[in-house]
C-alpha cells in the first residue's frame, strides 16, 4: 500500500513539474503552419482559442490532471491525435531497443566485471575495457559503427526501425554504453563477497571454486547488480534517445526531440510522465527480483 | 601526501592548457574558409578540413574551451546547490524526510537529458543554455549522493558521541560530518564533469547548440552530416571528448 | 529454490522481448508481385489532407486521392481529373465543374457531384480544424450541386489560383462513406480516395503501405493505363536521418529516395543509382529582411548585404553544383518567373563598401565598420538560421563573407518553425531564412502584403499591397504574367529579399526505377506508370 501511494505521489510530482516548467511557454505549435498555409492572423487566433490554448493556467492544470487520471494526456498540437496515440506507436521500438540493451548490458556487464578480479593480464583489459566504455560517448560510436560496419563493411543497415537486422548497430552501442556501471558495482560486490563468511565456509568444506562462484558468489551478488541495472534506467533511456537519432530509429526519443523543437508541449508532458512511470516500474520490478534472488534480504 | 603526479593528471592538464591557449596554438582562425573542402588530414592540415573548409585541427582546440566551458559552467551549477540540498535531506527532521525523498524521486524519476531536453525548450538555446540545463538536470544525483554520504556519516559512533557531549548541530555538520563526505563529494564531482561533458556534447549534437562557437558535439554533428566522404570530422572530436572523459574518470578512480 | 525463481525470471524477460519483437510482424495473404520500398524524409505530424499541411503527406496521398484537375506535370497547364470540363463566370465567382462519370472510391461508393459536395462541406468545417485545405479555398463562400455530375463553387471575391489550389493532393476526394465512418482524428488510418493505388495501413512513426488499385481507368491524360511492370505494393518508410539515405538506396533498403544531401548525391553518382533532381517552385532559399529595424530599415544597407554575399561560390560549396543561384523572390520553376531579376545585385565587395559608406558607415580597420561618430559602434547584423535545408552552413559561409568587407553577422539558430516565427514576432532579426513552395505565384501575397500573416520583411507599402491583390483577382494569364513582373522587379528593387539558391528536390532511385516523374509542385511523385524491371 505504501509503495502504490509512493508511486502515485512521484508520478504526481513529475506531472506537475513537467507542466509547471512547460506552460511558463506559449505552447504554440501551429500557428507557423497555418501562416504558411494561407490562414490571416484573425484566423489564426480564431483556432488558438479553439485549442484552450488561451485558458487560465489553474484551469489548464486541472483539466490536465484530471485527464492523467482518466489516462487521457490530452491531444497533440501538431497533428491533432490525442497524445496516447501519438505516443503508443512509439513505445514499441523504444522499449525493443532500451530492454534489449539492458539485457545485454547485464549479461555483459557481469561477465566483465567477474573478469576484472582477475589479477593478471585478463583482468588488466577487463578494467580497461570498462573504464573506457565510461568515457564513450555514444553519439561518437554510433557513427563509427555506421561508418565501419554500414557504410566500408555493408554488413548491417544504418537506419531505420523494421526488422531485427536494423536493431543489432544501436542495440550493440548503447549496450556498451550501459554496461560499464554494471561491471563496475558487479566488481566492486564481487570483490566483497570473495571474502565473505558463507564463501569462506564454502571453500573450507571444499567445494570447487567455479561451483562456489556459481553458486555462492554470483547469487549473492546479482542482487546489488539488478539494483543498479535499475538505477541504470534513467541512463539507459537518455542514452536510447541519443541512439534513435543517430540510427534514425522512430521511437519515443526521437518523439521527443521533434516535439521539442516543434513546441508539441502535451507530447513531451506526456513523454515526462510516462518516463517516470517506467522509471518506478523497473525499480518495483528490481526491489522484488533482488528479494527473490538473495536469501539475506527478507521482507 | 605528496601523491604521484600520474598520466590522468597529465592529461588533463593538457586539455586545460590547450583550451587556454587555444588561440596561441591553433595554425588557422577556426572560421577561415580554406579553398579546399573536406580534405583528408596532412601537414597543411593537421586534422584535415570540414565540410566547408575550415581547419579541423583549429575547430577541434577551440571546441576544446566550449567544451570544457560548459562542463565545468554545469559542474558548478550542478554540485553548489545538489550538495547544499543533499545535506539538507540527510539532515532533515524525520517527518520531512518521506516527502523530500518523493521529489527527489521525482527528479531522478525522468532521465537526466530528458529534464535537459526540457529545459532547453524553456530557457532558449546556446553555449550557456546547455550548462544550465545540464547542470540543473543533475542537482537532483548530486543530491542524492551526498545525501547518501552524509546518512552514512550521520549514523557513525563518533556522530553520536559529538551529540553525547552536547554539540551544536551547526557545529557537528561543520567539524564532522562535511569533512567526512568531502572524499566523496570530490570524486562525485569528477563524475559530475565527465556528465557534463558527455551530456553537454550530446545536447548540442543533437541540434540545440550553436553555429560558429565549435563546440565538440557540433563538430561531430557537422561530421555526422560528410561521415562516409570525411570520417576524419567524426573522429577527432569523438576522440577528443572520449580521451577528456577517460583522464577525468581515471582520475576520479585514484581519488577513491 | 531461489536459483529456479531467477529461470522464472528470465524466462519472464526473454518471453517479453519475444512478445515484443512478435508485435513487429504481421499476418497478410496478399503477395506483391513487384513492390517497392519508397524513402520519406521526416515523420509527419498528422496525415490527413484535408486536416494536415506537411509536404511529405503529399508524396503518399498523391497516389490514393484524385483531384478534380490536375496540373500536367510537363506542360503545366490545368488539364482535366475527376472533372472533364468546367466553366468560369464571367465575374469570376463561380466556377461549374462537369464531373467524370463511372468514377469510385476504393471502398465502392460512387464518385458524384454529392461526394464533392461532401468533401469541400468537410474540409470548411470548423470541427475539422484543417491546417491548410480550407486557406487554399481562399474566399471560398459555397457550393451547390446542379445535377449529379455537376457542381457549382462560389467565390465571394475573384480568387484566381482556386484552379491551381484544386490541382493539389490537398483538395484531394475522398470518399463521404469512409470519413463519415470516423472521427476527424481517425480518419487518416482509413483512407479511401479514388486514385492509383488504395490505401492499406499507416503504423504512425513506421511505415505507410498503398496497394494497386487494378479498377482504376478515370486517371488525367499522363497516366498511361496500358503498361508492363508497373508497382503493385508501395511501402513508405522514414529516413529521417539525412547522412544515411544514400546508403539505403546504395544498399537496396529503399527504391527511390527524396531529399539526398548534395554531398552524397556526388557519390551516388560514381554508382550504379540514378539522381533525379526536381526543380521546387516558391519561394527560392533566402533571407528575408527587417525593414523596421535599423539598420536593415536602410535600403542601402540591404542592397551592400547582397553585394557582399558571394551566391555561387555558397550554392558550389553547399549544394555542390545542384542548385541554381536564385535571383528573386520567385524560383525559375514558378509560374511568371520574370527572368529580368536575373544577375541583380552581383557579388562585388566594393560596392557593398560604397553603399555601406553611403549610407553613413565608417570603417575602422580592426573593427569594421562602425555606426556614428564619438561611442562608435560596430555594425551588427542579427541573423535567424532554422536547422533545415543547409542554411547553417549557408549563414556560416555567408557570415565569413561579411566579415571580410567589415561587417559582423550575429547568427542565432532556431530550433524549427515555431521558434522562428516567435523570434520574429519579437521583432529582434534583421534577416531571417526562409523558403516556401507553391506552383502559383500567389505563395508569395502572405509574405508580401502589408498585412500577411507571414510579412517577415515587415515592409508596408500600398501600392504593392494593390499589385498583389491584383494578381490575384485578374483573370487574364497575361495581365498576371505582367503584374507579377513587376512585383518581382519592385521586391528586388527594394532589395527586400537576399535570395541565395533555388529548391532542388533531390531524389534518388535504384537502377530497376523507370518512368518516374514529379508533379509540378516538385515535392510530389506520380507513382501510376512507375515500373520496376528487375533484371
Amino acid at each position: 500500500m505504501r509503495r502504490v501511494l509512493d508511486f502515485v505521489l512521484v508520478i504526481w510530482l513529475a506531472a506537475t513539474l513537467a507542466f509547471m516548467l512547460l506552460r511558463v511557454l506559449p505552447g504554440d505549435a501551429i500557428s507557423a503552419q497555418l501562416a504558411l498555409s494561407g490562414a490571416s492572423r484573425a484566423e489564426i487566433e480564431a483556432i488558438r482559442d479553439d485549442m484552450g490554448l488561451s485558458a487560465p493556467l489553474s484551469r489548464q492544470y486541472l483539466s490536465y490532471i484530471g485527464g492523467l487520471l482518466r489516462g487521457d494526456m490530452g491531444y497533440s498540437l501538431t497533428s491533432t491525435l490525442p497524445v496516447v496515440e501519438v505516443i503508443a506507436p512509439r513505445l514499441l521500438p523504444t522499449l525493443i531497443l532500451a530492454l534489449t540493451s539492458g539485457v545485454c548490458a547485464a549479461v555483459g556487464g557481469v561477465l566483465i566485471g567477474a573478469a576484472c578480479l582477475n589479477t593478471g593480464g585478463v583482468g588488466r583489459i577487463a578494467r580497461a575495457v570498462v573504464n573506457l566504455s565510461l568515457s564513450l560517448p555514444i553519439y561518437w560510436t554510433g557513427t563509427l559503427a555506421i561508418i565501419v560496419f554500414s557504410s566500408w563493411l555493408g554488413w548491417l543497415p544504418s537506419s531505420g526501425t523494421h526488422g531485427a537486422d536494423r536493431l543489432i548497430l544501436p542495440v550493440l552501442v548503447l549496450s556498451i554504453h550501459v554496461m560499464a556501471p554494471v561491471a563496475r558495482v558487479t566488481y566492486a560486490n564481487l570483490r566483497q563477497i570473495h571474502d565473505a563468511t558463507f564463501v569462506r565456509v564454502a571453500r573450507a568444506k571444499g567445494l570447487p571454486e567455479l561451483l562456489i562462484l556459481r553458486r555462492h558468489i554470483l547469487r549473492a551478488a546479482l542482487g546489488p547488480v539488478i539494483a543498479v541495472i535499475a538505477l541504470q534506467t534513467g541512463f539507459l533511456l537518455s542514452g536510447a534517445v541519443i541512439t534513435e537519432s543517430v540510427f534514425a530509429r522512430s521511437g519515443v526519443g526521437q518523439l521527443l526531440l521533434v516535439s521539442t523543437l516543434d513546441r508539441d508541449y502535451p507530447v513531451v508532458q506526456g513523454i515526462v510522465v510516462l518516463s517516470a512511470v517506467f522509471y518506478m516500474l523497473v525499480n518495483v520490478i528490481a526491489d522484488w527480483s533482488t528479494r527473490l534472488l538473495d536469501p539475506r534480504i527478507v521482507s | 601526501m605528496m601523491r604521484r603526479v600520474r598520466w590522468p593528471h597529465l592529461l588533463v592538464l593538457l586539455f586545460v592548457l590547450l583550451a587556454v591557449f587555444a588561440p596561441q596554438i591553433s595554425p588557422h582562425d577556426p572560421a577561415t574558409i580554406h579553398p579546399t573542402i573536406l580534405a583528408p588530414p596532412s601537414s597543411a592540415h593537421l586534422f584535415g578540413t570540414d565540410a566547408l573548409g575550415r581547419d579541423l585541427f583549429s575547430r577541434v582546440l577551440y571546441g576544446g574551451r566550449q567544451t570544457l566551458g560548459v562542463a565545468t559552467v554545469a559542474a558548478a551549477v550542478a554540485l553548489a546547490p545538489g550538495l547544499l540540498l543533499g545535506v539538507l535531506w540527510g539532515i532533515a527532521p524525520r517527518p520531512l524526510v518521506p516527502s523530500l525523498t518523493a521529489l527527489f524521486s521525482a527528479l531522478l524519476a525522468v532521465p537526466g537529458l530528458l529534464v535537459a531536453l526540457v529545459l532547453l525548450a524553456v530557457i532558449g538555446r546556446g553555449m550557456g543554455q546547455i550548462a544550465l540545463a545540464v547542470g540543473l538536470s543533475q542537482i537532483a544525483m548530486v543530491a542524492q549522493v551526498t545525501r547518501g554520504a552524509v546518512v552514512n556519516v550521520r549514523d557513525a559512533p563518533y556522530i553520536e558521541s559529538a551529540h553525547a557531549i552536547g554539540a551544536t548541530p551547526r557545529h557537528i555538520i561543520r567539524r564532522y560530518v562535511l569533512p567526512n563526505i568531502w572524499p566523496v563529494v570530490v570524486a562525485y564531482a569528477g563524475v559530475t564533469f565527465s556528465y557534463s561533458v558527455l551530456n553537454g556534447a550530446a545536447l548540442s549534437f543533437l541540434g540545440l547548440g550553436e553555429l560558429g562557437v565549435p563546440d565538440w558535439g557540433v563538430i561531430l554533428a557537422e561530421g555526422r552530416a560528410v561521415f562516409n566522404a570525411a570520417p576524419w570530422v567524426s573522429i577527432f572530436p569523438g576522440l577528443a571528448i572520449t580521451a577528456l572523459v577517460f583522464a577525468v574518470n581515471a582520475l576520479v578512480d585514484r581519488m577513491l | 529454490m531461489a536459483v529456479k525463481r531467477s529461470f522464472v525470471l528470465c524466462g519472464l524477460l526473454c518471453g517479453m522481448l519475444l512478445f515484443a519483437l512478435m508485435g513487429c510482424a504481421s499476418g497478410d495473404d496478399f503477395e506483391p508481385r513487384n513492390p517497392i520500398v519508397y524513402g520519406l524524409t521526416l515523420q509527419p505530424s498528422g496525415f490527413d489532407p484535408h486536416v494536415h499541411a506537411s509536404a511529405e503527406l503529399g508524396i503518399v496521398l498523391r497516389q490514393v486521392y484524385d483531384t478534380l484537375v490536375y496540373r500536367h506535370p510537363q506542360t503545366n497547364e490545368i488539364v482535366p481529373g475527376l472533372a472533364t470540363g468546367w466553366t468560369i463566370s464571367d465575374d469570376g465567382l463561380v466556377y461549374t465543374f462537369m464531373l467524370r462519370e463511372g468514377v469510385t472510391f476504393h471502398d465502392g461508393t460512387p464518385f458524384n457531384a454529392q461526394a464533392v459536395a461532401a468533401n469541400l462541406d468537410r474540409i470548411i468545417a470548423p470541427e475539422t480544424g484543417s491546417q491548410r485545405a480550407r486557406f487554399m479555398l481562399g474566399p471560398y463562400s459555397g457550393h451547390n450541386v446542379l445535377d449529379t455530375y455537376i457542381i457549382q463553387i462560389t467565390l465571394s471575391e475573384r480568387f484566381v489560383p482556386l484552379l491551381d489550389s484544386l490541382s493539389q493532393v490537398y483538395l484531394g476526394m475522398a470518399s463521404p462513406t469512409a470519413f463519415n465512418e470516423y472521427s476527424p482524428t481517425r480518419y487518416q488510418f482509413h483512407q479511401v480516395g479514388t486514385g492509383p493505388y488504395r490505401f492499406i495501413k499507416f503504423t504512425p512513426g513506421d511505415e505507410i503501405i498503398l496497394r494497386r488499385n487494378e479498377a482504376y481507368t478515370w486517371g488525367p491524360e499522363f497516366y498511361d493505363l496500358e503498361l508492363e511492370n508497373t508497382v503493385d505494393q508501395i511501402t513508405y518508410r522514414f529516413f529521417t536521418d539525412a547522412a544515411t539515405r544514400a546508403t539505403a538506396i546504395e544498399n537496396g533498403e529503399a527504391h527511390i529516395m527524396g531529399e539526398i544531401p548534395p554531398a552524397f548525391a556526388l557519390t551516388l553518382a560514381g554508382t550504379d543509382a540514378e539522381l533525379l533532381p526536381v526543380e521546387v517552385p516558391g519561394l527560392p532559399l533566402q533571407f528575408m529582411m527587417n525593414t523596421a529595424r535599423p539598420p536593415t530599415d536602410d535600403l542601402l544597407v540591404r542592397q551592400a548585404l547582397i553585394h557582399a554575399t558571394n551566391r555561387p561560390l555558397i550554392v558550389d560549396t553547399v549544394y555542390r553544383g545542384f542548385s541554381p543561384v536564385a535571383w528573386g523572390p520567385l524560383s525559375r520553376a514558378t509560374l511568371h518567373y520574370s527572368r529580368a531579376v536575373e544577375g541583380t545585385y552581383p557579388y562585388d565587395v566594393d560596392i557593398a563598401r560604397a553603399s555601406l559608406e553611403a549610407a553613413g558607415f565608417e570603417y575602422v580597420s580592426g573593427v569594421g565598420f562602425v555606426q556614428g561618430e564619438d561611442d562608435a559602434e560596430p555594425l551588427e547584423i542579427i541573423v535567424l538560421v532554422p536547422p533545415w535545408g543547409g542554411l547553417p552552413d549557408v549563414a556560416q559561409l555567408m557570415q565569413a563573407q561579411w566579415r571580410e568587407i567589415g561587417v559582423n553577422a550575429r547568427l542565432v539558430q532556431v530550433s524549427g518553425l515555431s521558434a522562428l516565427r516567435e523570434r520574429v514576432e519579437s521583432g529582434d532579426y534583421h534577416l531571417v531564412a526562409f523558403d516556401s513552395a507553391g506552383f502559383d505565384p500567389y505563395v508569395m501575397n502572405s509574405f508580401y502584403a502589408s498585412d500577411g500573416a507571414n510579412n517577415f520583411t515587415n515592409y508596408q507599402n500600398p501600392r504593392l499591397d494593390a499589385a498583389l491583390i491584383t494578381a490575384v483577382q485578374e483573370l487574364s494569364p497575361e495581365t498576371r504574367r505582367v503584374a507579377y513582373a513587376e512585383i518581382q522587379q519592385f521586391i528586388m528593387g527594394q532589395a527586400l529579399i537576399l535570395p541565395i539558391r533555388d529548391y532542388i528536390n533531390l531524389n534518388a532511385t535504384v537502377p530497376t526505377i523507370d518512368r518516374l516523374m514529379f508533379d509540378s509542385y516538385g515535392w510530389f511523385p506520380l507513382m501510376h506508370n512507375v515500373a520496376n524491371v528487375a533484371d
